[in-house]
């Protein structure tokens, strides 16, 4: 008996092309789960599907910036995919920028993806036909939401935003029997965002950032497993929690 | 882009007064620490889509080397 089965469950995963958000679409369907992977490139998700166990697992392609469309285009998915148990969102773009460099349009973008899709998306699936009772949201926050580091300020305002979001976001939907909570990240190797670090850094700068792990650099998997504990009746009880998975970073 | 529009985005970089780096400026003069470095190299891949290694950062001493590193994305004066 597996107690992190997610069998007939459908579960809406953004950011399902790379790093955390492909990881957690393998990890579910594992589990049993059908998922349904959003991204921008059709291409990619079709990669991330290949890895995953077989199942009935749908691609849609839409950009979660267009948030004027996004409740109408989540219950046009639902129309063909079936209500949703669960929405995990992991798109999300950082970008290393000093005060001085920090751009409108750095802001308008990391803003947008990583905090206001997190509030449109859960708009969009709390319509009637769009989430089955018993649903849970796992918002991918990040230690930068809970602790600050120099020329990471929009990026960690906005999953700051996000891990408040968690908790005002599950009061509201407790009685709709939706249940919300967020993991927290360390920096995880296989990422774009690691990517962009390794391109930016010298291998002395990345051992130095290594180093402020106990546990070294996480990999998605870490995290996909959290997700999955979060998704399912294994946090049946949990609700507005932030669950931080980041190899002891924030407990120096 | 031209050279001083170059120079003045280094400046907003550093928040120095614009007009204030020039090509001759050491980097060790106008501020310039690990963080410049990192924002550098995203300022130059979101503007001219080009990686720049941080090894060859650490090699430039003054902003004349800054702008060699970027080839003929920057136009320098005559």
């Amino acid at each position: 008996m597996n107690p992190m089965d997610l069998s007939g469950r459908t579960v809406l995963v953004t950011g399902a092309s790379s790093g955390i958000g492909r990881a957690t679409a393998i990890l579910i369907s594992e589990l049993g789960g059908r998922v349904v992977l959003s991204g921008r490139d059709a291409e990619r998700l079709s990669a991330t599907r290949t890895a995953m166990a077989s199942g009935d697992h749908a691609i849609v392609t839409y950009d979660l910036t267009q948030t004027d469309g996004l409740s109408a285009w989540l219950r046009s998915v639902a129309a063909e995919t079936g209500p949703f148990d669960g929405l995990v969102h992991s798109a999300g773009v950082q970008t290393t920028r000093p005060l001085g460099a920090v751009s409108r349009a750095d802001y308008e973008r990391i803003m947008g993806v990583n905090l206001a899709a997190a509030l449109w998306l859960s708009k969009a699936l709390r319509q009637k036909s769009t989430y089955r009772p018993g649903a849970a949201i796992v918002f991918v926050a990040s230690v930068a939401g809970m602790v600050g580091q120099s020329g990471n300020h929009v990026y960690g305002a906005s999953k700051g935003g996000v891990i408040a979001l968690t908790r005002s976001l599950a009061l509201e939907l407790a009685s709709s029997k939706i249940r919300v909570n967020a993991v927290a990240p360390g920096l995880v190797r296989g990422t774009e965002i690691s990517a962009a670090f390794e391109r930016a850094l010298t291998v002395e700068q990345m051992s130095g950032v290594s180093a402020l792990y106990p546990l070294g650099l996480g990999c998605p998997r870490d995290v996909a497993y959290a997700i999955a504990f979060l998704l399912g009746d294994t946090a049946r009880w949990i609700t507005g929690s932030t669950l931080t998975v980041d190899g002891g970073y924030t407990a120096a | 882009m031209e050279e001083n529009q170059f120079l003045q985005l280094l400046d907003g970089l550093l928040e120095l007064e614009p007009g204030t780096v020039t090509r001759d400026s050491h980097t060790e003069d106008i501020g310039w620490d690990s963080l410049a470095a990192v924002g550098f190299i995203a300022l130059v891949d979101e503007h001219f889509e080009i990686t720049v290694s941080p090894n060859a950062l650490r090699n430039s001493k003054t902003v004349h080397d800054l702008i060699r590193l970027l080839g003929d994305h920057v136009i320098t004066a005559a």
